[in-house]
């Protein structure tokens, strides 16, 4: 069988990972549920050699810390979406988890897979930046391992495109003390979530004091090359009083603030409105919580 | 240049199992070449239909979308794992008794995505269950009986546990 692949190894350690990656290009594979359906349909082509990340202990694992939430890159979307900690302290992103694909590719497809393929319908990746999600990144420098850690806005570049360096590997996504604790809310479209990629989706984490929403953050999906911050959006709402007024006011500044593509799935105008129609509900959601 | 191979020793359907794959095989393909396990089927091939769905250590996945060379070292178990010499498993009872099955190519991967969300969740609501099958596609359209196939197993295998 052809498949462009000449080597193959199983490291057992990140040093041994990273060691790996400097010998030339290489595919990662963690879950498979990008790599293999993409190559599968012949719209990706493995790089000569594959690494497969699965024995890797330094990429597992879920903590909670004064420094704030460390996400193992191989997390589940499954354990992402039953976690207790992540339930309670970052709950838009186990909600947002909820609304992926369905239980067999949760079960397969983890977080950093999700991140690094970047795509412009990723559901994680708006609610990873509402919470001002950073990733680290792990690459050898000789005989040692030096990591690095990125804002996620700034390591993605565009869609499908990342900073991530070839000889770097995403090890865990971060989130900071300051971003955990909000109350949160997903929504994408669709109506049968498994089989939906998404066209639009908006992801929000906010405090409310009484009917005041406080520490705002909005993001939306589907509608740019990567996952967007709705800056003019937050600073609407933050510090304002939660009423029917205000929600209308946050849907048409929403519309106004994106500038999305029509393309096969979708028009403009469409992707607008969802936009418009997800910003007032998830609002909405809060102050039913 | 052919794609370099891996030796994989795993349990499969409780019996001790190994082969040699393509690094890049996928499980299902595995099973069904490797093993003569066609309860698990080949449909969309890109994790939007779940009528390959098996289990990995007790977790259901697509088949199609696992790599065989992560099999190494886990339970897998497909449907041709789920009767036993007493008989039928509940659920496939179930299914029968419900006249879940229409043409039944879904039907595998149904059956295995139900004994995913009984271990976890033995009492579902029919909300609970819905969301459980989302990504398994009937395209018969008969859901109606599937669920009910699925709320009938739930009720049964509570009644011989308890």
């Amino acid at each position: 069988m052809l498949s462009g692949i000449d080597s193959y190894c199983e490291p057992a350690t990140l040093a041994e990972a990273t060691q790996a990656l400097c010998e030339g290009p290489a595919t990662l594979v963690a879950g498979g549920t990008l790599v293999v359906r993409e190559a599968q349909a012949g719209r990706f082509s493995y790089a000569p050699a594959l690494i497969n990340l699965r024995h890797i202990d330094e990429m597992r694992g879920i903590e909670l810390s004064d420094a704030g939430l460390r996400i193992g890159a191989l997390t589940r979307l499954r354990e992402i979406n039953e976690n207790a900690q992540i339930r309670e302290s970052a709950t838009v992103l186990a909600q947002t988890a909820w609304h992926m694909a369905s239980t067999q590719v949760r079960n397969l497809g983890t977080i950093g897979g999700n991140v690094c393929w970047a795509s412009p319908s990723a559901d994680l990746t708006v609610s990873l930046l509402v919470l001002d999600a950073a990733v680290e990144l792990a690459s050898a420098s000789g005989n040692n391992t030096t990591m690095r850690s990125i804002a996620l806005a700034e390591f993605l570049t565009g869609s499908e495109q990342t900073a991530r360096e070839p000889n770097e590997i995403l090890t865990a996504v971060t989130v900071p003390q300051s971003a955990l604790g909000l109350r949160g809310g997903y929504l994408k479209s669709g109506t049968r979530i498994a089989l939906d990629t998404t066209i639009a989706s908006v992801a929000i984490a906010a405090s409310l004091e009484g009917t005041i929403l406080r520490q705002v953050r909005i993001g939306f999906g589907g509608v740019a090359p990567t996952a967007m911050r709705a800056p003019r959006t937050e600073t609407l709402i933050e510090g304002q009083q939660r009423t029917d007024a205000l929600l209308r006011d946050a849907a048409e500044t929403a519309r106004g603030e994106i500038d999305p593509p029509s393309d096969a799935r979708a028009s403009a105008w469409y992707r607008r409105e969802l936009i418009g129609v997800f910003t007032k509900r998830v609002l909405d959601g809060f102050a039913n919580a | 240049m052919a794609s370099p191979t891996r030796k994989i020793t795993f349990v499969l359907n409780g019996r001790a199992a190994s082969t040699s794959v393509p690094v890049h095989m996928n499980a299902l393909t595995m099973l069904r070449d490797h093993f003569e396990l066609t309860g698990a089927k080949i449909a969309c091939g890109e994790g939007q239909c779940a009528a390959c769905t098996i289990l990995v250590d007790g977790d259901s996945i697509n088949g199609c979308l696992m790599l065989a060379v992560n099999c190494d070292g886990c339970e897998i178990t497909t449907i041709e794992g789920l009767e036993s010499v007493a008989g039928l498993d509940v659920i496939q009872q179930s299914f029968i008794d419900n006249w879940a099955v229409q043409c039944g190519f879904c039907t595998a991967g149904m059956i295995m995505q139900t004994r995913y969300l009984l271990s976890r969740n033995p009492h579902p609501s029919e909300a609970e269950i819905k969301y459980a099958i989302e990504g398994n596609v009937c395209r018969c359209t008969g859901y109606h009986k599937i669920i009910d196939a699925i709320a009938a197993a739930a009720a049964n295998s509570a009644g011989n546990a308890e």
